[in-house]
């Protein structure tokens, strides 16, 4: 814990669609403390709203059923200047991680896809990180600067 | 309207999409199942323009996107055409940076 953190909060969820909403709503009611700009908090909704769904519908998604239905974790910390933001899965995990942060690509083959998801996350965000292997599941972690108030 | 209900409205060969407060992957499937069933329901007439209109939409993410280039490339395949309309200055940007607008027409001019 980092002697200059103001806050801090986690909570879990099943990986189901209508939750994507959830994270998204508890991050703002969360954030209301740090006074964001309206764009900033629009920026830190989207990146969250990528990655959850991301783990719901890549990291436990149906095409592979081994991985069926978990939990994910969404942690956030607010610091003086900044927030930071974790998002966990269990789930299948990514092989190539280059390749799926490549704008316009999808590991999902159906064309309903943008492919855009860790694009706008890095447009959006100061700092995105993503650790994940094949069977271990997908960290996602990104930090957003706040402007002064 | 409710902010989470997707209304749909036909009219002749062009159907118009009335979307959601909030486009993510939840809404996103609910518009994507609705819209084949409506142009499949329709297929004598045929639909040849379909509108997303984004009047109501406070908060759109990249799986909407993705429900919107799905419905091009569905909409190009039968020979039609897709258009956006009312589009905040946050869904322009996120319609901009994923090249929508490269694919789809901007829909002032249509009368919905």
């Amino acid at each position: 814990m980092s002697e200059n953190m103001k806050n801090s909060m986690s909570v879990s969820f099943d990986s189901r669609s209508g939750n994507e909403a959830l994270a998204r709503m508890v991050a703002s009611a969360f954030l209301v403390q740090a006074d964001p700009t309206l764009e900033e908090l629009e920026d830190i909704k989207t990146a969250i709203s990528e990655a959850v769904t991301n783990s719901i519908i890549h990291g436990y998604g149906v095409k592979d059923q081994e991985c069926g239905q978990g939990q994910v974790l969404m942690e956030l910390a607010l610091y003086e200047d900044c927030v930071t933001i974790r998002i966990r899965d269990e789930g299948c995990g990514i092989e190539d991680v280059p390749k799926a942060m490549e704008a316009f690509y999808s590991g999902d083959a159906s064309g309903e896809r943008s492919g855009m998801g860790f694009t706008l996350m890095q447009a959006f965000m100061s700092e995105l990180r993503v650790a994940s292997a094949p069977g271990e599941g997908t960290t996602v972690w990104m930090k957003k600067m706040l402007s002064e108030r | 309207m409710e902010a989470d209900t997707v209304r749909y409205e036909v009219n002749g060969d062009c159907i118009v999409i009335y979307l959601p407060k909030e486009v993510d992957n939840h809404s996103s499937r609910t518009i994507r199942e609705d819209t084949e069933a409506l142009l499949a329901e329709y297929a004598k007439r045929p639909i040849r323009y379909m509108v997303f209109d984004f009047k109501q939409t406070s908060f759109c993410d990249s799986s909407g996107i993705g429900v919107i280039l799905g419905r091009c490339r569905r909409m190009r395949a039968l020979g039609g055409t897709v258009y956006v309309s009312g589009e905040s200055r946050r869904v322009e940007r996120l319609l901009r940076m994923s090249g929508v607008y490269q694919v789809v027409e901007r829909a002032e001019k249509i009368e919905a």
